[in-house]
């Protein structure tokens, strides 16, 4: 019988909190040897596994952010996203760690700023938070958390990117285009 | 209230103006190149918000399938000793009804390794050691970290995070030393600061992968009494403790 149930993994996931990840900890401890198992047959070494495990939690929580838990497990879900995204990978780019630069990039620029306005930008953009959530998070209600520092937060990060014109350009072109 | 150009685009980017606010703002950004780049910037930062997300995942899960792994020389060492620890192991399970194997459990289900935050500059050029230890921790070589970071301790004036981030270190080795770790994190524990919960939370899990649950508990009661820091976990832990008693 399984330890935690699809939504208790989901939501830890979803909730994004370096803390509490033992049950998505679990939850990708269970499934890993599949995904390896998976990697080797099809040609794949260790190194490509890690990078596709990493590929995969990744995926999983935008998946389960835009559609939330759904009809079947989750694990069958992260091993279809994982299989997914092996077959549709070029071969040329499987050995490769493309977003080493990119990491970095972002590792810099997040560094300057106070980690308290961080999270507060990761929290209303990046994790799957309830307005109640973050006000439990910050100790204020959620209206005060947006007025008094969000926006603040965000202003700081367009000044640094406009600082930053090469990581700017990069972001642009990243973007979906509209 | 006036609401700021940051929460006017917001509005506009996540689909939540009302039509004629919608129609005047596209009016007023086809007249305005500024508003136009105001836009632009902003989905940049969305995106540089996901893509810093994304990293941490990964780093994450990156860290959960590389743990620190030992050196060629413990690998062998621990073959060679192979025979005394089970001998070692059968008198202490027979003595101890196997009880600190399953702390042991314990700590292994809850310990994670800190991810590495700072909340101070270090600039690489006045503090060497601190740079390097930190590079070695982010890269899981905690062994190589615990040694810039106890030459920093050495030089530089103790701060509680620097004594913070070396008895993670020294936690997070594989074996932990856990009398190091122990010592530094003791350190944190006391009067009140950024770090203080988080090392009292993992001085308890110190404690706890050494049998001594009496102080375990002791801490652990403190932080159920100050705050809710891990709560559930705190509270399943001493739940399951006492189950043991």
């Amino acid at each position: 019988m399984a330890r935690y149930s699809d939504r208790e993994i989901a939501e830890e996931l979803l909730h994004n909190d370096a803390r509490l990840q033992k049950r998505v900890k679990w939850f990708f401890k269970n499934n890993r040897k599949e995904i390896k198992l998976y990697v080797h047959q099809q040609g794949g070494t260790s190194t490509h596994a890690t990078h596709l495990l990493e590929d995969g939690m990744v995926a999983l929580f935008h998946h389960l952010k835009l559609n939330g838990t759904q009809k079947s497990s989750l694990a069958k879900q992260f091993i279809a996203i994982c299989k997914s995204i092996w077959e549709k990978k070029p071969d040329a780019e499987k050995h490769l760690y493309p977003r080493l630069h990119e990491e970095k990039a972002m590792e810099k620029l997040f560094a300057r700023m106070e980690d308290a306005d961080v999270q507060v930008l990761k929290a209303f953009y990046f994790e799957a938070k309830s307005e109640e959530q973050i006000s439990k998070q910050f100790g204020k209600p959620h209206h005060e958390v947006e007025n008094a520092k969000k926006w603040n937060a965000l202003r700081q990060l367009k000044d640094l990117l406009i600082k930053d014109e090469e990581l700017l350009n990069e972001l642009n072109a990243n973007l979906p285009k509209s | 209230m006036m609401d700021s150009l940051e929460q006017r685009i917001d509005s506009y980017l996540s689909n939540r103006m009302a039509e004629k606010e919608k129609l005047d703002f596209e009016k007023e950004m086809a007249s305005e190149k500024s508003l136009q780049k105001e836009v632009q910037l902003q989905k940049a930062a969305y995106l540089a918000i996901e893509k810093h997300g994304d990293a941490e995942i990964r780093e994450r899960v990156h860290h959960w399938e590389n743990p620190a792994s030992p050196t060629l020389l413990k690998k062998y060492w621990w073959r060679l000793a192979l025979p005394i620890v089970i001998v070692y192991a059968a008198i202490f399970l027979y003595n101890a009804f196997s009880k600190p194997h399953l702390e042991e459990d314990l700590f292994e289900e809850y310990f994670e390794t800190a991810v590495y935050r700072s909340t101070t500059s270090y600039p690489a050029e006045t503090f060497p050691n601190w740079n390097n230890g930190t590079k070695a921790y982010k890269q899981g070589d905690y062994e190589t970290a615990t040694s810039f970071y106890e030459e920093h301790l050495r030089r530089q004036t103790e701060t509680q995070e620097a004594l913070f981030y070396t008895g993670m270190a020294f936690l997070s080795q594989d074996p932990p030393n856990l009398k190091k770790a122990q010592f530094y994190l003791g350190q944190v524990t006391g009067k009140q600061n950024p770090y203080t919960n988080t090392a009292k939370w993992n001085l308890a899990l110190a404690y706890l992968k050494e049998g001594r649950i009496v102080r375990t508990k002791k801490l652990l009661r403190e932080l159920l009494a100050k705050g809710n820091y891990r709560k559930d976990d705190v509270k399943e832990l001493l739940e399951r403790l006492s189950l043991e008693d």
